[in-house]
Formats: C-alpha cells, structure tokens, sequence
C-alpha cells in the first residue's frame, strides 16, 4: 500500500514530520548565526556565500514535501538526509576544527543513525555527549599543545580561549539538537511505518474476515432466494390451494429482504473506510457485530449472551473499526469454545475513568500465561489448524490503540478467557476527528 | 400404491414448507418435518420413514450429530439419508457415507434433483 492511500492518520503524521522538517530548519538557521557570531568575535575563516547557501540548500532540500513523502520509502529517505546532514556537518567542523572534525562526524553519523533506529533518545543523547567531549577533547588538546596541530591553515584557527570556549559550547549545543532532531526524525519515521504496517495488516485482517464470513453469509442468501423462487413457482402450480398460495407473497417478500440484508451486511464490512471518530452508540455497534457473524455462530455450539449497561453514553470511535475489532473477539470465542460454550458480551460504563468497558467472556478452553503475553503479536496463533493467519487481536490491539482506548486479557486455563475493551466516552462538546 | 414416508430435517421453516408442498404435490409421498434433530429417534419410530432428507449445518444439533444418532439405532441406522451440504472434500463425504448418507444436495435445491435422489435413495432400502 502507497502512503498516499492510507487515509487514516495520513494529516496527524504529515504534520509530526513537518514539526521535524521545522526543529530541523531552526537548528541549521541557528549554527549559522552562531558560525556569523563567531565570525564576529574574529579569527574564523571568512564564511564564504557557498557555505551559506550550502546550509540553506540543505535545509530546503530536507523539508517533509508531500510529494516526497508519497513517493519515496521513508526509511531510505532518513538515510539519505542523514548523508546531506553529515556532510553539511563535516564541512562546517572542517572550517570550525580541522581535518580531524569531519572524522569525528563519521563517527557521530554511523552512532546516531544507529541510535535513531535502534535505540532511543537517550541513546543519541549518549552518542553526542560521548562525540563532543571527544571533539572537545582534541580541540582543548590542540590548543594546550598536547596534540599536534592538524588543522586546516587559512586565516588562523582557535587562538583566544574565548573564542575556544564559544566553538566548544556552540558544537555540543548544534550536536545535541542534531541528535535530538535525528532521534525525533526517527521517531516519527518508525511510527509512520507502524502505521502503515498497521493498515496493510488490518486491510488483511478485513479481507480474511470477510472472506470467512461470505462463505457462510452467501450460502444464506443464497438458500433465502432459492426458496423465493420455490414460492414463486408454486404460485402457478394448480395442486397447490388457494388458502396456502395466499401466505406465499409475504414470504418471497421476506425472503428476499433477508438475502439483501445479509449481502450488503457483508458488503459494508468488508469496505474500507475513511477512518473518522465520532459519537456513536456503542450497543447498536455490538449488536451489528453479533449479526454479522449469526451466520457462522448460528451452527456453532456456542451462544451469545448480552448483558448491556442502561447507562452508557455515547462512545468517541468509528463504528467500522469497532466492528472489525468485536468480530474477531467473536470469532477468537468460537475457535475457543469448540464444544459447547458461552460467550458474555456485558458493557459496563466506567464512571470515574470515562470510559466505556465491552467485556468479552468466553468459557473456551483459555490460555496458558505464556500464550496470553505474546497476544496481539502478528501471527500469532494458539490454533494449529486456524485459517485467520493469527492477525485477528493484533488487528484488534492497534484499532483499539489509536481510539486511545486499551485491550486487556485474562485468562485461565480450562476456565475461559475475557478481553476486555475500554474505550473513552463522549464528552459534550467534543467533536470527532480522524484517529491518531 | 403405497406412499414412500419422507422425513426433512432442517432448521430452516421455509425449507420444510417447501418441500412438504413440492413433495406431497406428486402424490408420491408422505412428508414429516421437524426443525430440531434432537428427538430424532423418537420421530423415526412414530413415523418409519423410507428415507430421511437432512440438513448438515443446523444450530442446536448439527447433521453428523444426527446421523451418528441414527447409525446407533437399531431401526434408525436401515433408514437411507440424503445430507444437504456442502461438503467440499471427500474426507468428509466419507465420513458422511459411513454414518448413512447415501447422496448429498446442495441449497438452493431443485425439486425435480430432490425427487430423482429420493427415488435413487429408496432404491437403497
């Protein structure tokens, strides 16, 4: 899938990478005028219009376009502003410090590309910390004489303490934000990717779900106009009385409603929408849930109880992802309980946290503790022979994520498992929004 | 001629009527229906079908359930049955064969289909 086709969370994350695009601009504008302050305290080399435009060029080449951000693979992107950076970098250390500078920045690029991706602010924060002393460390060296002064030679290099010590602060204070910067970068690339993956899986999850459910749902309409059309022949059969023929219309009539019903049930289930939250009525949500899956849970041995709280507001979500989420808890109680079972769908409205809580109870054959951790990872199946790919809860653990809400699940052995969902309850005045 | 008994198992009320009015309406045969296949055995000795017409997927007691019922009935298990299923491999079709299903249907049926099974299932009685 193409970042241009995701929908859902496309404005939230453009806007976090133009918020980097901006920490990115500042930074650069700043070493600048320090590098001009520097220059005004004196003894720098005159930083000539190609500097200048070079520190420019870069940041306007650096911005997040959305032309950019559409076409290209965003990590691989990282990487190759990451380059400009460095060398942007290097020749700004090579005029501050020498040759041994653009060395250094060697070091810092392969540390904080590392520290970006693998690891986490702190970790950038480690490496610039850890380069800058070492860049300080040299310079102070150099300039007490216990280094030999490599350098470059053109209209002086660091000869007062003072203006020593501003080079010092200045590259720390310029690293630190480039760390920071590179480390927020890496941030919101590694969220944005999530959240592709997120959509590719959950378009996935969607297309098995429905694909399993169609199965059933055609063969139920299917039969609904088969027998229609069984009445409708009757109709003109003389054998058959004029006091039966009279119940005939009404029945075609319902049949067929039935099968229209149970199509564009599935039909509205298995299409994407533009995922927007808004206040909906999360019982009529359940209840859609449940007869979506009647066809397969019908000739299951497990039933459904409902146990619905009278007080429960209005909920902030979107009702389709919901359903997504509700269908696989369904289909996770049917593949659990494979003899006779119950599953309890209750609500409870949780006054004090404003949230709403829909708990799934199923008297399955639950899962062990070691299984129950590794819920919500992508593939993974307690069901040896399950044709869902193992993508159900993880589908289930990010829709329920990005509604701010949280998926909990317990479970015993023998006894059954519950998931429970809580999600936030609307407040007046609230408006819906996209989620993020 | 005496009429063939016909039992229809299926949890659908339209399908029984259905096909109690197809059936009946060649005079050929008497029809029971009955949509829970839990008193099965019960059924099978006040009404002695020729031959049963079942339904595999029905919610409060499936098709297999019912037949293997059947199959431990000393009376039950002579009784030939038509499943309507669609039973996609042959694993469980045999699996249906061994419990006394002699032929399947698949839904939406056709009457005159359903007829000719039904005389191709007496056949096995």
């Amino acid at each position: 899938m193409k970042y241009s086709e995701i929908d859902t969370d496309k404005n939230e994350v453009m806007k976090k990478y133009a918020l980097a695009g901006k920490i990115r601009f500042i930074s650069f504008s700043l070493l600048v005028l320090f590098l001009l302050l520097l220059k005004g305290i004196g003894g720098y080399f005159y930083l000539n219009s190609a500097f200048i435009a070079l520190i420019f060029v870069e940041a306007v080449v650096n911005q997040p376009y959305p032309f950019i951000m559409r076409r290209v693979d965003l990590r691989r992107f990282y990487y190759y502003q990451m380059t400009i950076d460095i060398i942007a970098i290097s020749w700004i250390q090579y005029y501050m410090g020498g040759i041994e500078a653009p060395i250094i920045s060697m070091a810092y690029y392969a540390i904080i590309l590392w520290a970006g991706f693998a690891s986490t602010t702190a970790a950038v924060f480690f490496a610039v910390t850890v380069s800058s002393v070492l860049f300080s460390g040299i310079v102070l060296s150099e300039h007490f004489g216990f280094l030999p002064l490599v350098t470059y030679s053109g209209s002086g290099y660091v000869k007062s303490t003072q203006q020593m010590i501003s080079l010092l602060i200045g590259n720390v204070s310029f690293l630190f934000a480039f760390g920071y910067f590179s480390a927020y970068s890496a941030r919101v690339i590694r969220s944005l990717q999530k959240k592709r993956q997120e959509e590719e899986l959950r378009s996935a999850h969607r297309l098995i779900a429905a694909g399993y459910l169609v199965g059933q749902t055609a063969h139920d309409a299917l039969n609904c106009i088969g027998i229609a059309g069984n009445y409708s022949r009757l109709l003109s059969d003389p054998a058959v009385s004029d006091a039966e023929k009279s119940s005939f219309p009404k029945s075609i009539e319902e049949l067929l409603e039935r099968s229209a019903e149970l199509i564009s049930k599935i039909g509205r289930f298995s299409r994407e929408g533009v995922a927007v939250l808004k206040p909906i009525d999360m019982h009529t949500v359940i209840e859609s849930a449940i007869e979506l899956t009647s066809p397969i849970v019908r000739y299951s041995k497990m039933t459904i109880e409902k146990s619905f709280a009278s007080d429960m507001p209005l909920i902030i979500a979107n009702s389709s992802e919901i359903t997504e989420v509700l269908v696989a808890l369904i289909f996770n109680a049917l593949d659990a309980t494979s003899k006779e079972g119950r599953l309890v769908i209750k609500t409870v409205y949780e006054r004090g946290k404003e949230t709403a809580a829909i708990i799934f109870s199923d008297t399955g054959v639950g899962m062990t503790p070691e299984d129950l951790k590794r819920l919500g990872e992508l593939f993974f199946n307690t069901k040896a022979h399950d044709n869902r790919f193992g993508l159900g809860l993880a589908t289930a653990y990010g829709i329920i994520d990005r509604h701010n809400g949280k998926l909990d699940a317990d479970s015993t052995v023998g006894k059954g498992t519950t998931f429970t969902i809580h999600l936030p309850v609307y407040q007046a005045g609230q408006s819906g929004n996209s989620t993020s | 001629m005496d009429k063939k008994k016909v039992m229809v198992l299926d949890d659908e009320e339209d399908f029984l009527k259905i096909a109690k009015i197809n059936l009946e309406s060649t005079g050929k045969y008497e029809v029971m229906t009955m949509s829970d296949g839990r008193d099965i055995l019960s059924r099978v000795k006040s009404f002695h079908p020729d031959v049963i017409l079942m339904d595999i997927l029905m919610p409060k007691i499936d098709g297999v359930e019912v037949c293997q019922m059947l199959n431990e009935d000393t009376a039950g298990k002579k009784i030939p049955i038509i499943a309507l299923s669609a039973l996609d491999t042959d694993k469980d079709k045999l699996m249906m064969y061994k419990l006394g299903v002699v032929d399947f249907l698949t839904k939406p049926i056709e009457i005159d289909e359903l007829i000719s099974k039904i005389e191709k299932a007496l056949e096995y009685k």
